[in-house]
């Protein structure tokens, strides 16, 4: 790890450090509980902080002082909200934090009951938290939740990090249109905002750029022993980060298979050790869950297969809802989304600006006029491809895994919305959801400066990072009107 | 090459001046309300409903409604009054939220007493929740078809404040200090300052990296 992190450009680092900042502004901006879900993950590192265990239910009360910090925040009411303000008086705040303190002695060491809808999820990004959660221990919750908040910032610059380290082997020869890419990630507001909250989309952003780049790396060069436990390890890190990771494991477990067979055609059998321990490495957690179920006598694929059953029930209503849930209605079919084209309305202007409780709004022309960017960047890396469509047809095998995880996040999403359909039209609406594939996002922006041409890329490189920069500032003054305007 | 530090210095200064226009103007208040607290639910699943005796004020660029819906649908909102068809406006599918606001056009020269505010869902989706205060049946909101909720939905006229954002900074700043962990005016300074060096280290890497 230390020889890997010498061996990335400076450049690398100085993106890790800028998407570091934007995350830290995004902690101190994004008013406490006022991040998608944020009070639930509190809770679950409270539990796990406290009592060593993950917290086992979704019901009930969480733990006297979060329930506390939420009534006196008014969390409940600023949520959805925009007419109520975060608190206002020094008053309010001399009261709150008299009242945590005492709570914080009185609490100390009773866990949270509950998780909230965090329970289900996997703990690893929690058991790191555990950590700035102790570090703040003698201090106030609020405290604890800003520690843990930057503890998250930092893997937003693991996020950038990767990001940057894998368009170097996607894109080896254009050296500047790494920056492009990973800066794109790097200023990302809503990436940035969500590793700037206590949610586990932070550590999930980070090893989902780690995966990407260990298996564009070991395309590029082989897959050896080292580089398959590598990517075993990410692999795990994944699972057991967050549960939507699984949307990701096909395509990377499909990238296994394919450098398997790639490299038993150079070398014989035996190079079918590596991937052999990668995929090993990377069921481990698979392996223990259905092992920890059959013990409890539980569905041996728990929540997971709960899902996949719940959502088969109707196959072809199923594939419907997902094929509207991106594509444009095939002709002949039911209507879903009756007025509603959730590739524009969902998916798109969630990426423009949709924070907070997906309460925090831009005004209604900023997401048409980002449409144009938006078809700048398509056209220009459509050209890219194009120009380039030769490099492509020898990078058939990698191009489908990553093909393979985009369908593989889309397709979850799809099937997880699907089973509260039709009372909700889209339950699981939110574009943070699609974040663990910012690396191919990357991959078009340094794609769309490249598609400018040799003369021209390095400038719309240069305008295109501005508008980013931008994108990011205004998003964060739009959460201050929203919050303390 | 020139192009790229052409390239960034305009861009900044768009950025620059974008931000000194948006500090310039002032932000969207609340102009009137008719008091109404958003706390009980009136309707679970309504396609449009219509509410009375509300006061409509001048300037009003949009209408504020308290109806909830995760992912709801295109929404049209009229308001009447005076025998005629004061403002109307729509909101596209796709908004999520307990509250809906809808930008309207005209906004009304004078005040107007006893306008009828209507909204209608123009796409068959997610039931939207309509929420208010239980109040006396004479002042209900209605149902479309007629049929008599047992209250009145919150509603409120949004129009622009006075203050540009410029003059409220300090109020804002010292808003911003509170509420959070290390309370101080020192988090604004801070956060200004971590975003200056985004920027900077942006700026500068750009310009190592593109030229």
């Amino acid at each position: 790890m230390r020889a890997f992190l010498s061996r990335a450009p400076t450049a690398a680092w100085i993106c890790a450090l800028v998407a570091c900042l934007s995350a830290t502004c995004w902690s101190f901006i994004t008013p406490p509980f006022e991040a998608t879900d944020e009070p639930s993950h509190f809770a679950y590192v409270k539990q796990l902080a406290e009592k060593g265990t993950p917290p086992t239910t979704s019901e009930g009360s969480l733990s006297a002082e979060e329930e506390y910090a939420l009534k006196v925040l008014e969390s409940f009411e600023i949520r959805y909200n925009p007419d109520f303000k975060a608190i206002y008086t020094q008053q309010q705040q001399n009261t709150l934090e008299a009242e945590l303190g005492r709570l914080n002695s009185l609490d100390k060491g009773a866990g949270s009951p509950s998780g909230g809808v965090a329970t289900a999820e996997p703990p690893l990004y929690y058991a790191l938290e555990s950590i700035p959660y102790r570090l703040g221990s003698s201090g106030t919750l609020l405290d604890r939740l800003q520690l843990m908040r930057l503890l998250s910032a930092v893997f937003a610059g693991f996020t950038a990090m990767f990001t940057f380290l894998f368009l170097r082997e996607t894109l080896p020869r254009e050296r500047w249109a790494w920056t492009v890419g990973a800066l794109a990630v790097a200023l990302s507001p809503l990436a940035t905002f969500m590793s700037g909250a206590v949610s586990p989309d932070a550590l999930l952003f980070a090893v989902s750029a780690a995966l990407f780049y260990c298996i564009a790396r070991a395309f590029r060069r082989g897959l050896r022993t080292r580089s398959a436990i590598a990517l075993g390890l990410v692999i795990l890190a994944g699972l057991l980060a967050k549960l939507s990771f699984i949307g990701l494991a096909p395509g990377a477990f499909l990238a296994l298979a394919v450098l398997a067979v790639r490299e038993t055609r150079r070398s014989g059998r035996k190079a079918l050790r590596a991937p052999a321990i990668g995929a090993a490495i990377g069921l481990l957690p698979v392996a223990g869950l259905l092992v920890r179920n059959t013990i409890a006598g539980k569905p041996l694929l728990g929540i997971v297969g709960g899902t996949a059953t719940t959502a088969g029930r109707t196959l072809l209503g199923a594939a419907n809802y997902i094929w509207q849930l991106y594509l444009p209605r095939l002709p002949g079919t039911v209507s879903d989304f009756p007025g509603l084209f959730p590739a524009r309305a969902i998916w798109f202007d969630g990426y423009v600006g949709r924070l907070g409780w997906l309460d925090t709004f831009f005004p209604g022309w900023v997401y048409t006029a980002a449409l144009i960017p938006a078809a700048a960047v398509a056209a220009l890396c459509l050209r890219s491809l194009i120009l380039r469509r030769a490099v492509l047809r020898s990078h058939v095998g990698e191009i489908v895994v990553y093909a393979t995880m985009t369908l593989g996040m889309m397709t979850l999403i799809g099937f997880v919305s699907y089973r509260s359909f039709p009372a909700q039209t889209i339950e699981y609406c939110q574009t943070r959801y699609f974040l663990p594939l910012l690396p191919l996002y990357a991959v078009v922006v340094a794609l769309a400066a490249r598609g400018a041409g040799k003369r021209w890329g390095p400038t719309v490189g240069a305008l295109l990072v501005v508008l980013f920069l931008a994108h990011d500032i205004f998003s964060q003054l739009q959460v201050i009107a929203r919050f303390y305007g | 090459m020139p192009g790229v530090r052409i390239a960034l210095a305009a861009g900044l200064a768009i950025t620059a001046v974008a931000l000194g226009v948006v500090l310039a103007t002032p932000p969207v208040v609340v102009l009137a309300t008719n008091s109404v607290p958003p706390g009980t639910t009136l309707a679970e699943g309504i396609r449009g409903v219509c509410q009375a005796g509300e006061r409509m004020p001048r300037g009003t660029r949009s209408i504020r409604v308290s109806l909830y819906a995760f992912t709801g649908p295109r929404v049209t909102v009229k308001a009447l009054g005076e025998g005629r068809l004061l403002a109307a406006g729509k909101i596209d599918s796709g908004w999520s939220g307990a509250s809906i606001t809808i930008p309207v056009h005209p906004a009304p020269s004078s005040n107007v007493a006893d306008v009828t505010v209507c909204l209608e869902a123009q796409t068959i989706g997610e039931p939207i929740v309509a929420y208010g205060g239980l109040g006396p049946k004479d002042v209900a909101a209605r149902t479309l078809t007629g049929e008599v909720l047992p209250g009145r939905l919150s509603i409120q006229f949004i129009g622009e404040g006075h203050s540009t954002w410029l003059t409220l900074a300090s109020t804002v700043a010292r808003h911003m200090s509170l509420g959070r962990a290390w309370s101080g005016i020192w988090i604004v300074f801070l956060v200004a300052a971590l975003m200056l060096a985004a920027g900077a280290l942006t700026v500068r890497l750009v310009l190592r990296e593109l030229q």
